[in-house]
């Protein structure tokens, strides 16, 4: 049979073929899910956001076993660390002359920000859940209200972070996020030495309150870049 | 197909970028000239998607710029366009077709399709940093074209080209416009004159010439000049 091909396409000249766009066009292919299309972000976000955030959780762990007295101050000195990932890919189309591509897209950059923004979150919540538990796990006279220490920083962080990116446009607005967290940072690390009667219990419902104040505040910001990211355009001109 | 501009026009505080234009393409070729700031850039954009027009309206097969419909079916390329650090051409141009809702297998297919239509196949695992702006700029033509876009809007395609490269991204321009509504922009109105089947000349934000064009009506740079100077002494 393939001798048979041979000849003939020895034989003849394949004509060249007509209308070929018109006809790829008229197949109707699958279209990407959403959920592919979730999927498919992963691979795009930047490796450093997983390098830092297994940064975190192996220097917590470590934390845990061989300083547990000291592992929620550790851990909460190195949340604005983990801030900083959600932080970072917030404005990346930006900083990298993206954002005019991505935004004539299809799924948009309205989209791919939303994709990144909500993978990124999801792991950070749940690495800090994870670190949460092992610390409780392995240092049990830590009192369960000591998880309000290191999330509320992380809040805090994250919450000044996405009002930073979203006033101070490209590498800059970077630059001074990583300024305050590790601004955030310093004085984490060192609050319990010098001003140790923030953490003491009478001010644990105040703590609640800031948590939770500022998670709807990271909701809010995070619907502003969102949606920053149909006007981008309109800021440059 | 029809890409019908509808009283659009775009301003910004006390400038009308964009002054009330009004125009139906069918499938073709056409080539949109003007003079810097005369509004080319913001009308694309706006053709994109990417800026609101302030009033009008702007559809393709009545559908709405504002639809993912719409952009589904589009294809474009910007004067200016970065890239992610990390990125080869082959990552360049799979992730736009990740965005551009392209399953992953047929995302592969045409983009080794692609890189070879645009001669980049040698150096398709190559990163983009090393690029000169010549392959950057087809790199760009490509990722416009991942998606067989009935619409394809091309702001200064040519820039960056060289003469070897032009020739080819022309007739390549040619083929596509049998099928498909081209927009392109350029400075160099010889590339509108080998191109486009219709030529579009904008001033000051406003439409003020819409035509075809060949050489029995003369040379097209001399009447492009010919109608910026009529106009200047005007005023």
């Amino acid at each position: 049979m393939d001798k048979w091909k041979d000849e003939l396409k020895k034989a003849f000249d394949a004509p060249n073929p007509m209308k070929k766009r018109a006809f790829l066009r008229s197949i109707d292919y699958p279209k990407m899910s959403i959920y592919s299309f979730l999927y498919s972000q992963i691979g795009y976000i930047h490796k450093w956001v997983w390098g830092i955030s297994a940064l975190f959780f192996f220097v917590s762990v470590l934390g845990s076993v061989f300083v547990p007295d000291n592992a929620v101050w550790l851990i909460s000195g190195l949340t604005p660390l983990l801030a900083l990932t959600i932080i970072s890919e917030s404005g990346r189309s930006e900083r990298y002359k993206m954002f005019e591509l991505e935004m004539a897209t299809r799924f948009s950059l309205r989209s791919v920000t939303f994709a990144r923004l909500t993978i990124i979150s999801i792991m950070n919540y749940l690495l800090l859940l994870v670190i949460l538990l092992i610390t409780l796990f392995i240092n049990i006279s830590i009192p369960l209200t000591s998880s309000l220490y290191i999330v509320t920083p992380f809040l805090l962080s994250a919450y000044t972070g996405l009002i930073i990116v979203r006033k101070f446009r490209g590498q800059e607005g970077l630059f001074i996020c990583v300024g305050v967290s590790v601004g955030i940072s310093i004085f984490l690390f060192i609050s319990h030495n010098i001003i140790p009667q923030i953490y003491q219990e009478q001010y644990f419902s105040l703590w609640l309150i800031a948590a939770l104040l500022l998670l709807l505040g990271n909701i809010r910001q995070y619907n502003a870049i969102i949606k920053q990211t149909e006007e981008l355009i309109w800021n440059l001109l | 197909m029809e890409l019908i501009i509808d009283n659009v026009s775009k301003q910004y505080k006390d400038k009308m970028a964009v002054n009330h234009i009004s125009i139906k393409l069918q499938a073709g070729v056409y080539g949109l000239l003007g003079e810097n700031g005369a509004g080319k850039t913001t009308l694309m954009r706006m053709l994109c998607g990417i800026l609101k027009p302030s009033s009008g309206t702007i559809t393709f097969d009545g559908v709405d710029v504002s639809e993912e419909e719409y952009r589904s079916i589009l294809g474009y390329l910007p004067q200016d366009f970065g890239y992610y650090p990390e990125f080869t051409a082959s990552d360049f141009l799979l992730y736009f077709a990740a965005l551009k809702g392209i399953p992953k297998v047929q995302a592969k297919r045409r983009v080794n399709e692609l890189l070879s239509l645009v001669s980049l196949e040698d150096v398709g695992k190559k990163r983009i940093k090393n690029f000169s702006g010549g392959m950057k700029q087809r790199l760009g033509i490509a990722q416009a074209l991942l998606n067989n876009p009935k619409l394809i809007i091309l702001d200064e395609p040519t820039a960056g080209l060289d003469p070897k490269e032009r020739v080819k991204f022309r007739n390549l321009i040619n083929k596509l416009g049998k099928d498909s509504i081209v927009l392109l922009s350029t400075h160099i109105v010889s590339d509108i004159e080998h191109i486009a089947n219709q030529v579009l000349i904008m001033k000051e934000g406003k439409l003020i010439f819409q035509g075809e064009f060949d050489n029995e009506n003369g040379n097209l740079e001399e009447f492009y000049l010919t109608q910026f100077s009529e106009e200047d002494n005007y005023e």
